[in-house]
This record gives structure tokens, C-alpha cells and sequence, in this order.
């Protein structure tokens, strides 16, 4: 049973299932540019292009998921209680 | 080290020793970084609040796990390597006064932020605005160290007193048999010391609850667990729901002060065991290399700067491994602890009690002690993951001098930073 003294006074949980699709696409997609971009190289002189293109896609899925949460949540930000 | 040949697992043999070689494409330590990056979120550590209570001595968190992950990760991995698998070591050399200074320097930084550069991914990828402050501060510090290394005082820093890449047991990646016998006293060592020191101040250790069953939690304590998980949680851009895994994760897990109970305990394990997975396949875990090799592509070049040279040429897959620990942390934050904050304007409460509210003065804060943290980090040659959790679990020399310069001084500069704060 949960103890949060602060269930009170917040949003109610909505279903997420929208964002959590586009995540887990994203997510997939980014593992398969690296595999594509990188493919079969094992030394120690990573291809720069292939790590920025890979990092871009995480970048820009954080940043999506956050506009998505503030929009979904009305820019709720949890305040604990003093 | 054997020559790379492909993800699939070969036998060779050398000097007459059987030896199982692995050498993984690039691109697998995107797994590996979401692993540790996933776990260390569900711990906190990403919340530079955490770290900067380690400073002021008050939730001694990250010093309990990492020492069951080094413990697991050190018998593990000398004991594999004593059987004949074949491990890609990678002691760092112990410059003597060089690593003193780089961690000296480093700890100063984390008790201004409250990051380590490890940290500073999970956090972006948890949605903390500060970390993008302390990313540029980042930067600038491993590209001073680059501009340093040049000059002859850089020189003298990594070649005075260099005493060469040496663990307790001698050369790396010999002695292995004697080097098991030493890792069990070390993890003995290791694991006491978690076993022994209370998570939090005036708490009680999981020495204390293992003889005493029928302890309770008294009011002060359940309070304070409480207080830890509104810190975990404070600016959450989702509520957390009740009765959920989120739930549990907050208020009952993350903030245990029980770091032998079967979650927090796993947790350590499953790191560091991940650590030896990592060096199996290609590489030590480390996360502040990448700050020197993105500032090689991006301003001081390697055709003329000789540490972007080295950098450039020796990273091996720790780029990949440390967008894996930011993915890694953000599907955590989503998925498990629902701690996403969505770049909400938070401030860690310790430096909010001293320094104000100011998002200005945080952000500083953060850009400041992430540039003397990563500067000290390059200096030393790794940081809290290449020296701290995979150097100590190599029982290499250097990391475990630079642990303990470390240590000192983030708790020095934190009880006078943070002075008079409750």
C-alpha cells in the first residue's frame, strides 16, 4: 500500500498510452539507426556521425515527451510538501 | 588483448592459456549504458540533490551502493579472469600528484553541483533543466583539460610520479589468481563498510535492523523517507498514481535505508556485473571521455590538439554507452519511477536553503561545478564511472587514490558550502 502523503491535490493519471507508443517507436528506431550507421565496427574510433545522428533521435524524443507531458499534464510540476 | 573478431565468442590461446575473447560491435553499448543509466535513476543518483547530501554527510546512498556493485563486479571479474575468459582491461595509469589534484578538483566540483558527469546524463534524460547548464559547464572543463595537457605543466601533471597502470596485485591483467584472493578481502572490505554505515544521519545500519527483527521504523525515520521521496520527486511533470510500481519505486525503494534489502541489493549487484558484461565485451564503463571527444569534434581538433588525438582514437564505444545511460534514465523516468520533469524550473532543496531560489544562481552553480568537475575528471583520467565504480572494481590503484582525494574533499567543500543548513 502506498504511503504518499501527497496524493491529494494532484492531476489525475490520464492514459499515457499515446506518448508511451511514440516512445518505445522511438526508442527502436534510435537502437536500429546506431545498428545501421555503426554496423559492424568494433575499434575504439567511433564514426562522429553515426554517434551525433543516434543522439539527435534521443535529444529530440526527450524533447517531444517533454512538450507531450506538459501539454497532456497542463505544465504540472510536483511541489513536495514543506 | 586478442585481436577483435566479431560479437560471436572465439577461443584463442596464448602463452598456452585457454582464453574466451569477446570484442562487440560499437553499437551494443547503447544497451549497456541503458542498463546502468535505467537502474542508477531508479536509485536517485541522478537528482543532484542526492549528491550533494553525500557532500553534507546526510544520505550516504551512493557510497553504500557503490560499494556492493565494486564488491559484486570485483569478484566476478577476477574470478572469470582467473578461470581463462579474457576481460578488456583498462586500468588507469597512476599519476601520483596528477590524480590527487584531478581529485581534488573533481570532488570540489560535485559538491557545487551536485553531478558527476555520469549523472549529468541521466539527468537530461530525466528532464532536469540544470543539467543543461552543467553539460556546457562540462564541456568547457574537458576542453581546458585539453588545452592544459598541451602545455608542459599538463606534461609534468601525467608523467611525474607515474607509477604506470598497477592494481593491488601488481601489472594489470596478471597475478589473476592471487588477484581473486585479494578481491574477496576487497569485497569483504567493501561490503561491511555497506553493511555498517547508515544510509542516513542519525539512521541505523542494515547491521542494526539484521539484529534487531523486530525493529520498527520510529516516526523520525518514516519522516525522513518520506522527505527523500518528496526530493526524488519534487518537479515531476506526471503524477506519480497510487499503488503502482511508480509508488513503490519512490516511497519505498529508492529511499530504503535498507541497502541489503532485496531491491536496493540487486540493484548494486546487477551494476556492477554489468561492468564486468561491458569489459567481457568491449570496454571499462566510463562517461566523462565523451565531453573530450565531443569537444575534439567540435572545436580543438585532434590534427592539432594531442589530447583530442588520443581521445579520438581510444574512446571505443563509451559515446554510444553514454546516449544509452541518457535513454536509459529517461525510459526509467517514464516507464518505472515517473520522475520526468519535463525541464520544470527545480532547485535542489540544500542549495536552495543556502543560495536562494534563484534559477540564475542555480544555473551558475551547476555550469561552475560541472566545469571543475569535468576539468578534474580529464585531468585524473576518469571519474566517478572510470575510476570510482570500474577502476575500484579492477582494484586499480589510481582510482582507489582518486576515490579517496575525492571523498575528502567533496565532504570539506560541502560542510563549508552548505554551512547552517538543517
Amino acid at each position: 500500500m502506498s504511503n504518499n502523503p501527497s496524493s491529494s491535490g494532484k492531476p489525475a493519471v490520464k492514459s499515457e498510452s499515446d506518448v508511451k507508443a511514440f516512445v518505445i517507436v522511438m526508442t527502436i528506431l534510435i537502437v536500429i539507426t546506431a545498428a545501421l550507421t555503426s554496423g559492424t565496427y568494433n575499434g575504439y574510433s567511433p564514426n562522429p556521425n553515426s554517434v551525433a545522428i543516434t543522439g539527435f533521435l534521443a535529444v529530440l524524443t526527450i524533447v517531444i515527451t517533454a512538450v507531450w507531458y506538459r501539454t497532456k499534464y497542463n505544465n504540472y510540476s510536483y511541489e513536495p510538501k514543506d | 588483448m586478442l585481436d577483435p573478431k566479431s560479437l560471436n565468442g572465439h577461443r584463442n590461446e596464448i602463452n598456452g592459456a585457454k582464453l574466451i575473447s569477446v570484442t562487440a560491435w560499437e553499437w551494443i553499448g547503447i544497451f549497456i549504458g541503458m542498463v546502468i543509466g535505467g537502474l542508477a535513476e531508479a536509485w536517485g543518483i541522478s537528482n543532484p540533490e542526492i549528491l550533494i547530501r553525500l557532500g553534507t554527510w546526510k544520505d550516504r546512498l551512493f557510497v553504500g551502493c557503490i560499494a556492493i556493485a565494486i564488491a559484486a563486479g570485483a569478484l566476478a571479474l577476477y574470478g572469470l579472469s582467473a578461470l581463462g575468459v579474457a576481460f578488456h582491461w583498462g586500468v588507469k595509469p597512476d599519476y601520483v600528484v596528477g590524480i590527487a589534484l584531478g581529485g581534488a578538483i573533481f570532488g570540489t566540483g560535485i559538491a557545487i553541483s551536485g553531478y558527476v558527469p555520469g549523472t549529468i546524463w541521466m539527468a537530461l534524460g530525466e528532464g532536469r533543466r540544470d543539467a543543461i547548464y552543467a553539460l556546457f559547464g562540462g564541456l568547457l572543463g574537458a576542453a581546458t583539460w585539453t588545452v592544459i595537457y598541451q602545455t608542459a605543466f599538463g606534461h609534468w601533471l601525467v608523467t611525474f610520479m607515474n607509477l604506470g597502470e598497477i592494481t593491488f596485485v601488481g601489472q594489470v591483467d596478471t597475478n589473476l589468481r592471487i588477484g581473486f584472493l585479494v578481491a574477496i578481502v576487497w569485497a569483504a572490505i567493501l561490503l561491511t563498510v555497506a553493511y555498517t554505515l547508515p544510509r542516513y544521519k542519525n539512521g541505523k545500519s542494515c547491521l542494526y535492523y539484521s539484529t534487531h527483527k523486530d525493529y520498527k521504523f520510529s516516526p523520525e525515520e518514516e519522516a525522513q523517507h518520506k522527505e527523500a521521496a518528496e526530493v526524488l520527486l519534487e518537479g515531476a511533470s506526471m503524477p506519480t498514481g497510487e499503488n503502482n510500481v511508480a509508488s513503490k519505486v519512490n516511497y519505498n525503494w529508492s529511499t530504503s535505508s535498507k541497502l541489503f534489502g532485496r531491491v536496493m541489493l540487486s540493484v548494486g549487484i546487477i551494476i556492477g556485473l554489468t561492468v564486468v558484461l561491458e569489459m567481457f565485451l568491449h570496454q571499462i564503463f566510463g562517461e566523462s571521455t565523451t565531453y573530450s571527444w565531443m569537444v575534439a569534434w567540435l572545436w580543438l581538433p585532434a590534427s592539432y590538439w594531442k589530447y583530442s588525438n588520443v581521445v579520438v582514437n581510444t574512446i571505443g564505444w563509451e559515446p554510444f554507452s553514454d546516449i544509452g545511460t541518457l535513454f536509459g534514465a529517461f525510459l526509467a523516468s517514464i516507464f518505472f519511477t515517473r520522475r520526468f520533469q519535463s525541464f520544470n524550473n527545480v532547485i535542489p532543496p540544500t542549495w536552495r536553503k543556502k543560495f536562494g531560489a534563484s534559477p540564475v544562481k542555480r544555473a551558475a552553480g551547476a555550469f561552475l561545478g560541472a566545469y571543475l568537475m569535468l576539468l578534474g575528471a580529464r585531468m585524473a583520467g576518469g571519474c566517478a564511472s572510470g575510476h570510482i565504480l570500474s577502476g575500484d572494481l579492477q582494484m586499480a590503484v589510481s582510482s582507489l587514490e582518486f576515490f579517496v582525494f575525492v571523498l575528502i574533499f567533496l565532504l570539506v567543500v560541502a560542510h563549508y558550502l552548505y554551512k547552517g543548513v538543517d
